[in-house]
């Protein structure tokens, strides 16, 4: 029997949702910045306009800025501040390997807010980062028997930003079938997710109640 | 000897990590020095967890994320393979207590280390307010089916007026004479005691026998009169509540301050031990210095640092 207390489970959850999110946002922001300086000055607003985050630059470095420090509750740095906060509370269930690999980029962030530097250069970097904790994770033997839980935050993100981000229910489907068999792992038996293309609040409320209805029941 | 600590106090996780680290960064003391080992600190606690275990997984009972020891709880977890648990984690059913998991099934607890205090164990039978306890854990624990470490009620030894009557104890209970020496303790509670504290109140420490974690410890010489005179009052309003020690002068050690220069620090020395199938003492500890050069206060809960501590083998 896999001993995971309830608690556990959704920080588990939540911080491969927030690596995923940090991977994926910083991804965007670099592609953003790139935008802003070759094409549309203002297409990072509309992007994050979709997000419901209403953003304010008067130039490409003002806008990384913003994006990775500034912005309330939606910056990179909140973002694996949050990551690293689940993995703290997960920390029993994590190699340390793992852990000193979330909390070195977290450290890496803090340090550059406080000498209020960032770069492109230095965004870039902090991907190969997040690829190493994705790497480490892939590669543990430790976090084996808490891999699902890691793997469907990381998964359901990924669909959730191909929606919200992108509206792509398309991109998210194609991710359905590993949904389903993440989900397998982490409760034998559970009722596969279905989902069609055809209705975007309804695909995204089902992503997103997945792991909830995979957790909730208990019996005695 | 300063104070006892029957429930295990907190802090072997920072020697246990900073030896993982110095022998990394300066293995050349290893290899010439015969220090001890202290690496199986986890391993003993786990044997000791299995020994009282009544059935059923060790788990580690934890207040929380925003308790100063979540470190701890969290490392001697994944160390000594016990599951870290919140409160809400773990259910009494039927006199027996379990751990939830997320998939819905539940594992019988045999064992917990629990890190939380009485008080908040078990609102069903101390504090009703607690939301970090298990209720009718007490119940398991009377039926037999729960091991406790620490015990109920084990704190009463942390009670600096109890040990004031350590060295008695140990002349009672084991016919012999203590090995190390407590500080000259004076109790407010008996009346000779009592006068001599409030006598010589500019040359002794006063502690809080209720208090813990440096919190309640005055030294009398640095008073101003209405300080001393209120203090005064109280003791003599509730002389159950204080002890009085003579001033003993710590240990100094080298400390690299911020500015990169050595100066001394005063320190002292808090060791552990496990009482399982048997007695282990920790070929280790914490040693604990004041941040502030002119302080007492090595606590780390008001900013004191620590050391790693070598024992030596004895040489033969």
């Amino acid at each position: 029997m896999i001993l995971i207390p309830p608690q556990a489970a959704e920080h588990l959850y939540w911080m491969g949702r927030y690596i995923q999110r940090a991977e994926s946002m910083t991804r965007l922001v670099i592609a953003l910045f790139d935008k802003i300086l070759d094409e549309d000055f203002d297409d990072a607003k509309v992007f994050y306009a979709k997000l419901g985050i209403a953003l304010e630059y008067d130039s490409a470095q003002m806008f990384l800025r913003e994006s990775v420090f500034n912005l309330e509750d939606a910056s990179l740095c909140n973002t694996i501040n949050a990551a690293r906060e689940n993995a703290i509370l997960t920390r029993s269930h994590l190699s340390n390997r793992m852990f000193s690999r979330i909390n070195a980029l977290y450290l890496a962030y803090q340090t550059a807010k406080e000498e209020r530097t960032v770069s492109l250069y230095w965004l870039e970097g902090t991907l190969k980062e997040l690829d190493a904790i994705w790497g480490n994770f892939e590669l543990s033997l430790v976090e084996a028997k808490e891999s699902p839980l890691i793997q469907l935050g990381k998964v359901v993100e990924r669909m959730d930003l191909n929606i919200r981000l992108y509206d792509s229910i398309e991109a998210a489907l194609m991710d359905v079938e590993k949904l389903n068999s993440i989900a397998e792992k982490v409760r034998p038996n559970h009722k596969h997710v279905a989902l069609s293309s055809s209705n975007r609040f309804k695909t995204l409320q089902t992503i997103n109640s997945v792991f909830e209805a995979l957790t909730t029941t208990h019996e005695s | 000897m300063l104070e006892d600590n029957i429930r295990v106090p907190s802090g072997v996780s920072y020697p246990l990590s900073l030896r993982m680290l110095t022998r990394k960064v300066f293995p050349e003391f290893f290899e010439k020095l015969p220090i001890q080992g202290v690496s199986d600190y986890p391993k003993k606690l786990e044997n000791a967890m299995n020994y009282v275990n009544t059935g059923g997984i060790n788990v580690i009972l934890t207040p929380g994320r925003y308790n100063s020891a979540f470190y701890e709880h969290s490392y001697l977890a994944k160390e000594s393979g016990a599951i870290l648990a919140n409160g809400e984690d773990l259910v009494v059913e039927k006199d027996k207590v379990y751990l939830k998991t997320y998939n819905g099934r539940k594992a019988r607890v045999g064992a917990i280390y629990r890190r939380l205090d009485d008080d908040a164990l078990d609102p069903v039978e101390f504090h009703p307010d607690s939301l970090i306890g298990v209720p009718n854990i007490t119940q398991a624990y009377r039926a037999g089916n729960i091991a406790l470490m620490n015990s109920i009620g084990n704190g009463i030894a942390d009670d600096k007026g109890i040990y004031y009557f350590v060295p008695a104890m140990i002349k009672y209970y084991m016919n012999e004479e203590p090995i190390l020496q407590n500080a000259p303790t004076y109790l407010a509670f008996f009346e000779k005691d009592r006068n001599h504290i409030l006598q010589n109140m500019r040359t002794l420490v006063i502690k809080d026998v209720a208090e813990a974690g440096g919190y309640g410890v005055v030294f009398g010489s640095q008073l101003t009169k209405p300080e001393r005179e209120k203090l005064k009052d109280a003791i003599i309003a509730e002389p159950r509540r204080f002890i009085a020690q003579e001033v003993i002068e710590f240990y100094d050690i080298e400390c690299l301050d911020e500015a990169g220069t050595f100066s001394s620090r005063k320190a002292d020395l808090r060791m552990f031990s496990i009482y399982g199938e048997d007695i282990f003492v920790w070929p280790g500890g914490l040693t604990r210095f004041a941040m502030d050069p002119t302080s007492y206060i090595v606590n780390s809960s008001q900013g004191g640092g620590f050391k790693d501590t070598w024992v030596l083998k004895e040489q033969r």
